[in-house]
């Protein structure tokens, strides 16, 4: 190699080494916030709640799991709302034994309703937070009672659900930070009211009255009174109960609607969202069934009323109302609702599509006989007042979308009633009941009798006016009847056990099931928890 | 220091540097070649001294030496040669490969080794045994040839993707290995066409694998593809194959009438009336299903080379028929590789184009069959076919899916284009500079339609499709790889050094859009087109991630003795926080070995030719999770309705852990390597330990943290250990008779060691009752169910039964011939307390044995593989005995009947398992899934003697049969079943797959995967 030669290479090698040089260097940790990559898919908590637009979405997102098939939209249906003694339920592998208070841990239906519940708790603990770290240009101080009301409104309404079913469960009021927030302690049914109970004080201070039409079914302060003097009311708290529900029927915007529009209540389009309305749930028709929540297309939008079908509609074999239920109508001449509750054989009655009930329900009566049972039949929430015929309603139900009212008026004037019956105010109570018979076109009750007397017509008021909505398990379970009703050995339904269908270990065991099983997967994932009792 | 040694030390030196004095000494220089072209690194040495050198970059070398000296010229791989210098100053030498030791050198990452210098565990297979393979996907020719490289193929559908496990499960995520083509890193072979492999390597061990960091936790497969020879003038080589799938085993399932009585016995059991009438109808859906298919396998290949450069071009085309009706698969793939010299400068280029048709039936073992009541067609139904009407026949229900899976269209197109550059320039003598750069490309396009079909009234969501709806799913990933390195390697007198530095950044960026419209006017439309208004719903997204790494390699050797690795490497990833740096991992592996047969006092004639020893430790890291994990992010997916008004919501649906890391794998191994009789026996044996920690796994959480579903933790640990053994024996003499016998063995023992909570694996029936656990202290996926003692055969049998004494609510309802379930807490109860270890999906061991033989002109193979020990989750026998819908599997006209069919373990006839829970998982459902399978058999002939003509090089003709028989207990389609959604990396491109899932949540369960068929192949390969 001579001299020139040996220069050159010894250039091109320094050439080498620069390049090298510049190779490696992207290699070191300079260069490693190109690492920081954020996803582009959707938007960061960091970047969200930054504007009004953007807590009106998150509140909606919380409002999501409740109305979501996994509760509203299915699940409760299919398990919690049907245990009362209204409905004698066709047994259906797993998916009917909670319904038959069979139920064990790790059983269907009590799986999806407690996540659901606390998802939606989570979301209203973090607009919470979030919007108590945003100034008044981003919330201005309306807006802010709107939306942080409606997330205690929510966040209550969660709660009450969770108590209420449950009975012993963790009360979560911020956003998860520590271990210790992950595995939260339970608290007892009485501490999950109060806490409810504390929430929607500070929702009625902040909500609004009304809400305009395009927002029509949002919690209003008049819905979160009632709510609080419904908790009141389960607490025992009877004073308080009668202070926060006459100050609902005070406010003056509810009224009942007229006995012809009385199954309106149950209705679906322009009969939604009327006067009768405290507070209702929001569903809309839906051409598809897709189980989940929280992705598109999932049903999260529509109630889906298998559960309310006669049996030979209802996918899984449905359920016969049992016939002391229709005896409380008849014994007080109570037509107006008795139509609108139950579907049977009465001169006039009729089925889908306005076909007559015999040759609509043939099936269904022969179901019926088959099973040994009468031929009683859930109207309310089943799509007959829809017009629609069998043939053009599939299985799930889910073409209806009913909204599902949680709180009536009505039921607004029965628990008054109750709590000032349960005061001393016997006299105020009737008057009550009879705003509500009255409605329904039937006699009034004349004479103002013993609290037990006055109590006793409550219950059966309940029963011709509430029937099918919701609200008689937990009724009798406050009421501490579910095991006269519902205990071994009950013969009301026409000396039959309320679950009869379902065999000699369908029935209510005191101590066990007032209230729910926590769920097997939430015992495994959570240490602190203890199961309820008698499971 | 005693006197004598010092002197020696002292005089000896001196007397050399004497000798060179007064020697007579030239300069000699030249050039060092084989027959692909310059080879460098080559060691020269003046024989009977310590005086040498080694060859450049280019094969140049220069050596001192005197001038009647004989230089040695050696080279791993092949043949020394000594040459006498006798004055000369030019001595150019061609080094010819020695054939014995050819296969002895391994690609190790970034360079290659000499097999006898390697310290990490390595399996090699090469060219010829892949051949042997007719397959969709090279992934299949691993499949019994190496040593702890298990692979399941999902089933036998034509394109099924290939689990390939290597040493044991080791992650609750991803159990893909790395592939790494040519230099370029890729996530799957299945675009390789396997004509074009030259070999075969898996890096099993951490110390072999750390080269590769955090992608390679699950151990690194690296193909070699043809790059042709220098010096070589034109080939052209073609490879024509032919021949048929054939179904080879079928399910034995009730005709029409024994089903209408089978259906009738559930219906009295129940308290039904029993009374169906048998319709006459009897159609055999698995024979319309199962028929024949035709496979085409046609390639061919240009290659040669000038003294710089050389060259390899390729084209393939295969199509096949699976045995299933509707799913067909053709891969087209296109290659052109070279390598040229240009100065102090080398380039190897790779470039390949793939592209893989997909016509894939998701119905096909769905439920087992459709009742045989059902008519095979249906003129008056749109769309041409029924399925049962539950009005005609109680208690059974559910779709048609042989008729699905004629009506419903799904074409998948993947697209592939691989390319791959690697420059390498010498510095100095020994000191070299390269940068590999690798871009891979694909995407996928998929076609869902479903027509508009009415098949009947019964099960109206999944019977009727009034309006037709199509998805459409786009694709694409772009993943780019820069690695520059430099190298010095040089030997200082008994010192062998190799050094290696390098980095890596690798970016795979992912855009997934998809599209699902409903209700198009004809079903003649299958393309969104213009149907805008038509749009139900859109999916997609875009997935990026990089990773940043720096590596350091150190092989060092004394005296042919005394070997050394290490291996660090350091990473930094996208997938985790920089936050208090959880996406920066640092990795250390080291491996040392022995070479006792190079000491001193080995006896030259011991049995044993090469005798190594070698051991290793390391670390790895790995990130097998998806992107944006630990992002806290709202999902915009919780929309409401007010007022009848859709509203859209948002909402953190998911939780995330902000602070995952890298998983960490930590293996220990020992191994032997052995070489004896001439090195006609070569032996392998391997025993290794490996710790999986803080595995990435979905935690549940608890339902009040008011997440849905899971968060990825760093939760997990698994525990793998095994022993692995891999023989050969070559029978070369010459001759006209000579063959060569492999056989692998491997043993694998399995734990999870630490999790938080238990973990279900995949449903295995309507209800979601799952079969297989993962929980700590067992094996990975072990089965979890009740254990029966069969069944009570009478009430009498029911009441002395002492496991359900104190079970009133289950005496209540068990019946003669319902399952006994076995009381395991022995409380008088069963409960879910009584739910225990039902079999294991894990084998005791696995094996293989290959032979190669040739006589004369004819050559043949065979290869068999198997796996013992394991067993299966037949949930087949679940549809096929308990569910409401579909047909029942043969055995059931063995059911208990009182009173006339008493003699018997079949359980009575239910609907769904009646009410004493059946169907529940148990070891009803578990069988032993060992097998041993003849998987290919060939026989050739050479041609090339008996056409002797001078522009035929070569010409042999071959029969191939693939799957020729199997010997198993396994009463499915067949017992490699893998996991049923044996899958890919995940979903493609992330957009869910019916047919991916969880590979390892679903291992050994059966849900009714795809027969295998047997093929018959018949071809010729010539070249010219």
């Amino acid at each position: 190699m001579n001299k020139i030669e040996k220069m050159k290479f010894k250039k091109s090698k320094i050439l080498v080494l620069v390049w090298l040089m510049a190779l490696f260097t992207p290699l070191s940790s300079c260069d490693e916030d190109k690492l920081e990559i954020v996803n582009p898919n959707t938007v960061s908590q960091d970047a969200f709640f930054s504007s009004e637009s953007d807590f009106r979405l998150a509140v909606n997102g919380m409002i999501h799991p409740i109305t979501a098939v996994l509760f509203w939209g299915r699940v409760v249906h299919t398990g919690a709302l049907q245990r009362s003694d209204a409905f004698n339920v066709v047994p259906f592998q797993q998916n009917t034994t909670m319904a038959t208070l069979i139920g064990q841990p790790g059983d269907r239906w009590a799986v999806d309703m407690l996540p659901q519940l606390y998802q939606t708790i989570r979301r209203a603990n973090t607009i919470i937070e979030e919007a108590a770290e945003v100034d008044d240009e981003v919330l201005s101080s309306d807006i802010r009672g709107e939306i942080v009301g409606q997330a205690y409104y929510m966040r209550a309404f969660a709660h009450w659900y969770l108590g209420a079913f449950y009975g012993n469960v963790p009360i979560v009021l911020n956003v998860a930070a520590s271990s210790e927030d992950t595995f939260p302690l339970q608290s007892t049914q009485t501490e999950v009211f109060n806490a409810v109970i504390a929430d929607l004080t500070e929702a009625a201070n902040t909500l609004p009255a009304t809400w305009p039409a395009e927002d029509a079914g949002r919690p209003t302060s008049g819905a979160a009174l009632a709510l609080r003097g419904k908790t009141n009311l389960f607490l025992g708290n009877f004073s308080a109960a009668a202070s926060d529900l006459q100050a609902v029927v005070n406010s003056g915007t509810y009224a009942l609607l007229p006995a012809a529009q009385y199954e309106e209540n149950f209705g679906t389009g322009d009969t939604e969202n009327n006067a009768e309305s405290v507070f209702e749930l929001q569903f809309a028709p839906q051409d598809n069934f897709v189980w989940g929540a929280d992705v598109p297309q999932t049903g999260s939008q529509t109630n889906f009323h298998i559960d309310y079908s006669p049996p030979t509609l209802s996918l899984d074999p449905g359920h016969f109302i049992n016939p002391h239920i229709l005896q409380v109508f008849e014994d007080n001449g109570d037509t107006v609702r008795r139509n609108a509750t139950i579907a049977f054989d009465y001169p006039g009655a009729t089925g889908y599509g306005g076909l007559p009930f015999t040759e609509d329900f043939a099936a269904d009566i022969s179901s019926a006989a088959d099973f040994g049972v009468e031929a009683l039949f859930t109207r309310k929430y089943s799509g007959m007042d829809s017009g629609l015929t069998r043939a053009e309603i599939p299985g799930f139900g889910q073409i209806l979308g009913n909204n599902w009212r949680i709180i009536r008026y009505a039921d607004v004037l029965l628990m008054l009633a109750e709590a000032l019956n349960e005061t001393g105010d016997q006299a105020g109570a009737v008057a009550l009941i009879n705003q509500v018979r009255e409605r329904a076109l039937i006699d009034p009750i004349i004479t103002v009798g013993s609290q037990q007397e006055v109590f006793d017509a409550i219950v059966d008021e309940r029963i011709m006016e509430l029937t099918g909505e919701g609200h008689r398990f937990l009724d009798l379970v406050r009421w501490g009847l579910a095991d006269d009703v519902m205990g071994q050995g009950s013969t009301i339904a026409n000396g039959r056990h309320p679950k009869s269908l379902a065999g000699p270990t369908a029935f209510f065991t005191v101590n066990q099931d007032e209230i729910i099983w926590i769920p097997t997967q939430e015992l495994n994932a959570n240490p602190n928890l203890v199961q309820n009792p008698g499971y | 220091m005693n006197d004598y040694l010092f002197k020696k030390l002292v005089w000896v030196p001196a007397l050399l540097f004497c000798s060179i004095l007064i020697g007579q000494e030239v300069t000699i220089s030249g050039t060092v070649s084989d027959d692909t072209g310059p080879l460098p690194g080559v060691n020269i040495i003046e024989k009977g001294t310590t005086n040498g050198t080694t060859t450049d970059f280019d094969g140049n070398y220069t050596i001192t030496a005197e001038s009647g000296a004989t230089l040695i010229f050696s080279y791993i791989g092949y043949l020394s040669q000594e040459v006498s210098v006798n004055g000369q100053t030019s001595i150019n030498v061609t080094l010819a490969v020695d054939a014995q030791s050819l296969d002895e050198v391994v690609i190790v990452g970034f360079g290659s080794q000499a097999k006898v210098d390697v310290t990490g565990a390595i399996s090699q297979i090469k060219q010829e045994e892949i051949r042997q393979i007719v397959a969709a996907d090279p992934t299949n020719a691993l499949q019994g040839r190496l040593a702890g490289v298990q692979v399941e193929s999902g089933g036998g559908g034509p394109g099924a993707p290939t689990n390939v496990i290597v040493r044991g499960i080791s992650s609750l995520t991803n159990t893909f290995p790395l592939y790494v083509v040519d230099g370029a890193v890729v996530d799957d072979i299945t675009f390789v066409n396997p004509k074009d492999i030259i070999d075969i390597q898996v890096l099993k061990d951490a110390t072999s694998a750390a080269i590769y960091g955090t992608r390679a936790a699950n151990g690194v497969v690296i193909i070699s593809t043809n790059r042709g020879s220098v010096n070589s003038s034109p080939k052209v080589s073609v490879d024509i194959r032919a021949g048929v799938n054939t179904v080879g085993n079928t399910i034995d399932l009730l005709n029409g009438s024994e089903f209408v009585n089978f259906l009738n016995q559930a219906s009295s059991n129940g308290g039904g009336p029993g009374n169906l009438v048998d319709p006459g109808i009897d159609t055999d859906f698995q024979d319309l299903s199962l028929n024949s298919g035709t496979i085409q396998d046609v390639g061919f290949n240009i290659s040669g080379g000038g003294e710089d450069s050389s060259y390899y071009f390729s084209a393939n085309y295969y199509d096949e028929e699976g045995i299933v009706t509707s799913t067909d698969f053709q891969r087209i793939n296109v290659r052109l590789n070279s390598r040229f010299n240009l100065g102090r400068f080398k380039f190897e280029q790779s470039f390949s184009y793939n592209q893989r048709d997909l016509n894939q039936n998701q119905f096909f073992g769905n439920n087992t069959f459709e009742p045989p009541v059902v008519r095979a067609s249906n003129p008056d139904n749109d769309g041409g076919f029924e399925a049962i009407d539950s009005g005609q026949f109680f208690g059974s229900g559910g779709t048609n899916n042989y008729a699905l899976a004629q009506l419903l269209d799904d074409q998948t197109t993947q697209r592939n284009v691989l390319g791959n550059i690697n420059v390498k320039y010498e510095i100095l003598e020994g000191l070299t500079a390269g940068l590999n750069f690798g871009a891979d490309y694909r995407s996928e396009y998929r076609n869902f339609f479903n027509p508009t079909f009415f098949l009947s009234p019964t099960d109206a969501q999944v019977n009727q499709n009034p309006l037709n709806d199509l998805t459409e799913v786009r694709g694409e990933i772009l993943s780019t790889n820069i690695e520059p390195t430099i190298n010095y390697k040089k030997r200082f007198g008994k010192h062998d050094v190799d050094v290696l530095l390098g980095g890596a950044r690798q970016q795979i960026d992912n855009n997934i859009l998809a599209v699902q419209v409903e209700g198009l006017p004809s079903n003649s439309i299958t393309n969104v087109a213009t149907f805008a208004d038509l749009v139900l719903n859109t999916g997609g997204g875009r997935f990026l991630s990089r990773l940043f790494s720096s590596f350091g390699r150190l092989y060092y050797k004394y005296d042919d003795k005394y070997l050394f690795s290490a291996i660090l490497r350091r990473d930094a990833s996208s997938r985790f926080s920089s936050n208090g740096d959880r996406n920066v991992g640092s990795f250390a592996s080291f491996s040392g070995g022995w070479v006792i047969s190079n000491e001193d006092w080995w006896p030259e004639d011991s049995l044993f030719n090469t005798l190594k020893l070698r051991a290793g430790y390391g670390e790895l890291g790995s990130q097998n999770i998806g992107d944006f994990l630990f992002q806290n992010v709202l999902s915009g997916n919780s929309g409401i309705t007010v007022n009848n008004n859709f509203l859209n919501g948002f909402a953190v649906v998911n939780g995330v852990d902000t602070n995952i890391s890298f998983e960490t794998a930590t293996s220990t191994s020992v191994g032997i390597d052995a070489s004896l009789l001439n090195n006609k026996l070569t032996f392998s044996a391997d025993y290794f330990i490996r710790d999986n920690d803080d595995l990435l796994v979905p935690v549940t959480q608890p339902g009040s943290l008011g997440i849905s579903g899971q968060i990825t933790q760093n939760a997990a640990s698994v525990r793998n250990k095994g022993f692995e053994l891999q023989a050969n024996y070559d029978h070369n003499t010459g001759g006209d008779f000579n063959f060569n016998v492999g056989l692998t063995f491997a043993t694998i023992s399995n734990e999870l060691t630490a999790l938080p909570n238990p973990i279900p694996g995949t449903g295995v029936d309507e209800e979601g009752n799952t079969a297989n656990r993962f929980e700590v202290g067992e094996e990975i996926g072990f089965f979890y169910g009740f254990r029966n003692d069969g069944i009570y055969r009478s009430q009498a049998e029911i009441d002395s039964d002492p496991g359900i004494a104190n079970d009133p609510a289950r005496r209540g309802v068990v019946q003669p011939g319902d399952f006994r379930r076995v009381d395991i807490n022995g409380d008088g109860i069963i409960n879910s307390e009584d739910l225990t270890n039902i079999g294991s999906p894990v084998p005791d061991f696995t094996y293989g044995i290959n032979f190669n033989g040739t006589y004369k002109n004819w050559d043949f193979g065979l290869n068999i593989n198997g796996v013992q020990g394991n067993e299966i989750y037949n949930a087949t026998r679940f549809n096929g005995t308990f569910f409401l819908d579909g047909n029942k599997l043969g055995f059931n006209r063995n059911a208990f009947v009182l009173g006339s069919n008493e003699n018997t373990n079949i359980p009575r006839p239910t609907f769904g398992g009646g009410p004493a829970g059946n169907n529940a998982p148990s070891d009803f459902f578990v069988e032993n899934g060992s097998y041993l399978r003849l998987r290919s058999l060939e026989i050739g002939y050479d041609l090339t003697k008996a056409i002797n003509l001078p522009w035929v090089n070569s010409a042999r003709v071959f029969y191939n049969m693939q799957n020729v028989f199997t010997i198993t207990d396994y009463s499915g389609y067949d017992p490699e079943i893998g996991s049923f959604i044996a899958a890919g990396p995940g979903s493609f491109l992330g957009f869910p797959n019916p047919n991916n899932g969880a590979p390892i949540l679903g291992r050994g369960v059966d849900l009714g995967s795809q027969p295998r068929p047997r093929t018959f192949i018949l071809g010729i390969q010539a070249s010219f």
